[in-house]
């Protein structure tokens, strides 16, 4: 049987009542990185989609949120002391990635209308990436089709905890088994099921399939105490606490 | 690649801390001012396609290419560092 890789997608931001459940279960290092972010919207984005990552953490090994932690390594990949996890947020969305069968990384992107993604692919990506951007029909193919790419790198780099930099150039497109140069080795990448003006994607080390399960959760769902949220993400008809 | 001096007081870097500032304010709209110490994701919330964005605009305006092979977000953790590390990291289009 295939190895599993869960999927949550949720809104980052949420009401007085949810941001303070969130914050509750963050540690001191993360209420102070919060707190040093510049507005109000960055605070309670962070707050979020590390509160959620806890909840989500925690419950898939049973661990309260609170007494999981994460140590970074040398390139700033954050490990747990629970499941494999991995975050990401833009815009208004957080994506949280969770197995307890293997590494993952995750990377969620909202479009950027008024950036020029040719420009960038063609001095950042591979050649046949830059000209699979190029041809784009319009300005928004090609910005789809340029972060569709991009989050694909980034969801590389992070299952592998290397550097972004140096595996910019490294073709993610159109196979789904990456070679990643840096920590060299193959990752299997896959797009996610995103809202309009988003893109996402998930990779694991190897080249061996695995099943991504895709949740689009509410904050409120998160934050269900009962537990009663994990049996909805395995089972879908569950009822909603 | 040029070797260019890294000192605080090189022409190249002041250039660099000027358009960098300008970038990000126009870029990020931060509420307080953007400074050499301002923190590039924990205080700005820089995120790393727009730290690409910010650097191919870098490049168009002080028409450099930098070499971004040995960046790492160790090395961009402030306004200060990123200068540093692109003032010793970048060659004369």
């Amino acid at each position: 049987m295939p190895d599993r890789v869960r999927v949550c997608v949720i809104a980052a931001h949420g009401s007085p009542d949810e941001l303070a459940r969130c914050r509750a279960v963050l540690d001191r290092d993360e209420r102070a990185r919060a707190a040093a972010l510049g507005t109000p919207w960055l605070r309670d984005r962070f707050t979020v989609a590390h509160g959620a990552l806890r909840v989500l953490a925690g419950h898939a090994v049973g661990v309260a949120p609170s007494a999981l932690v994460w140590r970074r390594g040398r390139h700033g990949k954050p490990t747990s002391t629970g499941p494999h996890t991995s975050l990401s947020y833009s815009g208004s969305l957080v994506a949280v990635a969770i197995s307890r069968d293997r590494p993952v990384g995750v990377d969620i992107e909202h479009l950027s209308p008024g950036r020029d993604p040719v420009g960038l692919a063609a001095r950042f990506f591979h050649p046949a990436e830059a000209r699979h951007v190029a041809a784009g029909a319009d300005a928004g193919e090609r910005a789809r089709r340029f972060t569709r790419l991009w989050v694909r790198k980034e969801a590389v780099v992070k299952a592998a905890g290397g550097r972004l930099w140096p595996n910019l150039a490294v073709a993610v497109h159109p196979d789904d088994v990456v070679a990643c140069v840096e920590p060299a080795g193959a990752y299997r990448v896959a797009d996610l099921v995103t809202p309009a003006g988003y893109r996402g994607a998930v990779a694991s080390p190897g080249d061996a399939p695995y099943v991504v399960e895709f949740h689009p959760l509410t904050l409120a769902d998160v934050l269900c105490s009962d537990g009663s949220m994990l049996e909805r993400m395995i089972d879908p008809p569950a009822p909603r606490c | 690649m040029l070797e260019h001096d890294t000192s605080t007081t090189s022409p190249l870097r002041d250039q660099v801390v000027e358009s960098l500032t300008a970038l990000l304010g126009r870029m990020l709209r931060p509420t307080a001012p953007v400074t050499e110490r301002t923190q590039l994701m924990d205080d700005l919330g820089l995120s790393s396609s727009l730290a690409l964005e910010l650097l191919l605009e870098l490049e168009d305006e002080l028409e450099i290419q930098i070499d971004v092979e040995d960046l790492d977000e160790d090395r961009m953790t402030t306004l200060g560092d990123l200068a540093d590390y692109i003032t010793a990291n970048s060659t004369p289009r």
